[in-house]
């Protein structure tokens, strides 16, 4: 009976309710929104601080994950680099040449060559991304290799000195004297240089870069003079023959000597690159036979030395 | 009537203290994860879900009163044919809470598929609504939203009860 009475209380309390609905829905559209508005109010405002409490969380939450995943990301460039650095010092370590060196060094693999007997270019597998430009000079530790000429994104093309268009001009440390000279390959694959006929080159006399030219810096080993006065050209000039301290054949890591890392480098610092202990190096023109200049007789000794120990 | 003898599980285990949880972790969440929980288009109805396992565990009265009173709330939220959710959840609250007296059998399996035909009940009677007699609207927005959305709510429903119920 009780039942029965709680069944009907409950028929009675959804008809009026159903009741009451249908009038909600019958009134005007504007007592509507009234009515809506107050019930948003009543019902909802005090739960949107928690509603905005908990999206803020979900958000935090997202953000997070999102910077976690950058982390990652930062933590594997980082590794990459730090494989990067490890590579370009075992290349260093290979070369010979020691950390902190007076000029912009970047570390280049040769990835490709002409096929020909002697190789006359290689392609490098650096580029602009490295800093490298057109014209820069390429070096091995023993010495002078080429220059870039035709230089991509990650990739560079360089004119060896046995190309049939490379020239330098050179300085040769003659026993008593320095003579300017330009050097030119020949067509087996050595090199010439290019003297004023009243020249007195010898052979074993060791040849650099002069620093002429605006390519290649002053004291970048070339060779040295295997066969002086090989010819004369029409009685007015003299051409010695040059043994390259490179060897192009087994090269196949180089560097490219970037000036603009360090613009204020002097052109001696890349003396010192290759002749560590060498305090003082030659000037143009310089004559160094006199009694009294024994700092510039010692270094040309000094600098006659280390190439010939090479 | 369905006997504690007969009972299999579901919604009636709750102790009140659950129970005033479940409704409002439920009320919470119609407000908070609807959104971020939804699945092509289909969202867990937390609403029908508060009102059909209420109707169930308090009967037809409290199922009319909570319906109406979940209608309110729902209406407030959209601001659109207000009354309608109301009426609706009303009638709906009343049905489910008048089926559950009379079942003899209470079972999680058997609440799941309460809570999927009032989902569907509200679903028609929200979109025939919505879709201002045009067939084709209803037609479409039915069978694209209706059953995923109300399998969904089912599914949820069930996970919440069976959470809050363990010891």
């Amino acid at each position: 009976m009780a039942a029965l009475g709680k069944e009907r209380h409950a028929e009675i309390v959804a008809a009026v309710l159903v009741v009451a609905s249908l009038v909600l829905m019958i009134l005007p559209e504007a007592t509507q929104r009234s009515f809506a508005r107050r019930a948003n109010h009543v019902l909802l405002l005090p739960m949107a601080a928690v509603r905005s409490t908990f999206s803020g969380y979900l958000q935090l939450r997202e953000e997070n994950v999102r910077l976690h995943r950058e982390l990652q990301q930062a933590r594997l460039e980082l590794s990459r680099e730090s494989v990067l650095r490890s590579q370009n010092r075992e290349l260093r370590d290979l070369l010979g040449f020691s950390e902190g060196q007076p000029v912009g060094l970047v570390p280049a693999r040769v990835v490709d060559r002409d096929f020909a007997t002697l190789p006359t270019s290689f392609v490098l597998d650096v580029g602009k991304e490295d800093g490298v430009e057109e014209g820069l000079p390429v070096v091995s530790a023993d010495g002078l290799v080429g220059k870039t000429t035709d230089v991509g994104p990650a990739s560079s093309q360089v004119t060896l000195y046995s190309h049939p268009d490379f020239s330098a001009s050179a300085l040769l440390v003659g026993g008593d004297h320095l003579e300017y000279g330009i050097v030119r390959p020949t067509p087996r694959g050595g090199l010439r240089l290019l003297l004023p006929l009243r020249s007195k080159s010898e052979a074993g006399d060791p040849v650099v870069t002069s620093g002429y030219g605006g390519t290649f810096p002053r004291g970048i080993p070339i060779g040295r003079i295997s066969r002086a006065r090989d010819e004369d050209r029409l009685g007015l000039q003299r051409i010695d023959r040059l043994d390259p301290v490179v060897d192009l054949g087994t090269t196949t890591a180089v560097f490219v000597l970037n000036r603009r890392v360090e613009t204020t480098t002097p052109a001696g610092d890349v003396l010192r690159l290759f002749w560590p202990g060498y305090a003082y190096p030659p000037m143009a023109g310089e004559r160094l036979g006199g009694a009294g200049d024994t700092a510039g007789g010692a270094a040309r000794d000094s600098m006659a030395g280390t190439l010939r120990d090479r | 009537m369905r006997s504690d003898a007969a009972r299999l599980g579901g919604v009636l285990e709750l102790s009140w203290a659950r129970w005033i949880a479940f409704g409002a972790i439920a009320l919470l969440s119609s407000l908070v994860l609807e959104g971020p929980l939804s699945i092509a288009g289909a969202e867990p109805d937390f609403v029908v879900i508060l009102l059909v396992y209420t109707a169930l565990r308090g009967g037809a009265l409290w199922g009319a009163v909570f319906g109406f009173v979940l209608g309110l709330f729902r209406d407030a939220l959209f601001l659109v044919d207000f009354g309608l959710h109301a009426l609706a959840l009303t009638v709906i609250g009343y049905a489910v809470g008048k089926l559950g007296d009379t079942l003899y059998l209470s079972a999680r399996a058997v609440d799941g598929g309460i809570l999927l035909g009032a989902k569907l009940a509200l679903a028609i009677v929200v979109l025939a609504a919505g879709s201002n007699g045009s067939w084709e609207t209803f037609e479409t927005r039915f069978f694209w939203e209706g059953p995923l959305a109300a399998i969904y709510t089912a599914l949820v429903g069930g996970v919440l009860v069976r959470v809050l119920s363990r010891p």
